[in-house]
């Protein structure tokens, strides 16, 4: 867990690095500046997600386990939990997806 | 008609693997609130790109959440041998799903607002559905006299 929080201060910490060189330069930069950054960002997004969607089999398979006849609400419950955690694996590459072409930041 | 439309799409959810009665009610709201909110959409955007987005963004989330749901209903009692088609399933799903939105986002045009209405359909559905669990479980208030 430490680990993982190092590495996302250390990821921020590069982001903020890399833009702030790139506002030197005037904005001649920005599109491998966005590039990396939904790289980054996708990367995050997709980790933490998958590390939320794990746990929370986890936690099912082990509460069916135990209790095979709560079966069916544990499934609902994951089922809508997969889901919401899911739709922000999918709003983060929509986002990504607007930065890298629709470019609102710029080309 | 709207109860003989709710049975016809429960018998077919049925017949396609939704054995959990929760699970394919909730796999039915959100096929009714997507063909509904994509319906409204188009009238309300007079059949405009904003409307289209919309039923394009319900449409892949609805076929995400169909295989999510079916795969979650498979997972928690996985059975011999299974495990390989269901990562195939969830993976192929997620690869579908982003390549589908990329298309739609860097090559069709398609409005990027519409599109996250769109997705956020399976959102609202799970809220709606969570809301609708509480107002169920509040306890009736008795008279008194119970005892």
């Amino acid at each position: 867990m430490r680990k993982a929080l190092m590495m996302t201060v250390a990821m921020v910490l590069f982001a903020y690095a890399a833009f702030a060189s790139d506002g030197a330069a005037a904005g001649a930069a920005v599109g491998p500046v966005a590039a990396w950054a939904t790289a980054i960002g996708m990367g995050i997004a997709a980790g933490l997600c998958g590390i939320g969607q794990g746990l929370g089999l986890k936690a099912a398979c082990e509460g069916t386990a135990r209790n095979p006849e709560a079966g069916g609400k544990i499934t609902v419950t994951l089922i809508l939990g997969l889901a919401f955690i899911e739709s922000l694996a999918i709003y983060a590459l929509v986002v990504n997806l607007i930065l890298l072409f629709v470019k609102p930041l710029g080309a | 008609m709207f109860r003989t439309l709710v049975q016809k799409i429960d018998a077919m959810l049925y017949r396609r693997g939704f054995a959990v009665a929760d699970a394919r009610r909730l796999m039915r709201n959100q096929m009714l609130l997507a063909a509904g909110g994509s319906a409204v959409a188009c009238l309300a955007s007079g059949f405009a790109n904003w409307g289209f987005s919309f039923a394009a963004g319900a449409l892949i989330i609805s076929i995400n959440f169909w295989w999510l749901s079916k795969a979650a209903q498979e997972l928690v009692r996985v059975k011999q041998g299974a495990m390989f088609t269901l990562l195939t399933l969830f993976y192929g799903r997620l690869v579908l799903t982003a390549a589908a939105i990329a298309g739609l986002v860097a090559w069709a045009g398609a409005s990027v607002y519409g599109l996250l209405a769109g997705l956020s359909t399976v959102v609202a559905n799970a809220a709606l559905w969570g809301v609708l669990q509480m107002r169920h479980k509040v306890p009736s208030v008795g008279k008194g006299k119970e005892a």
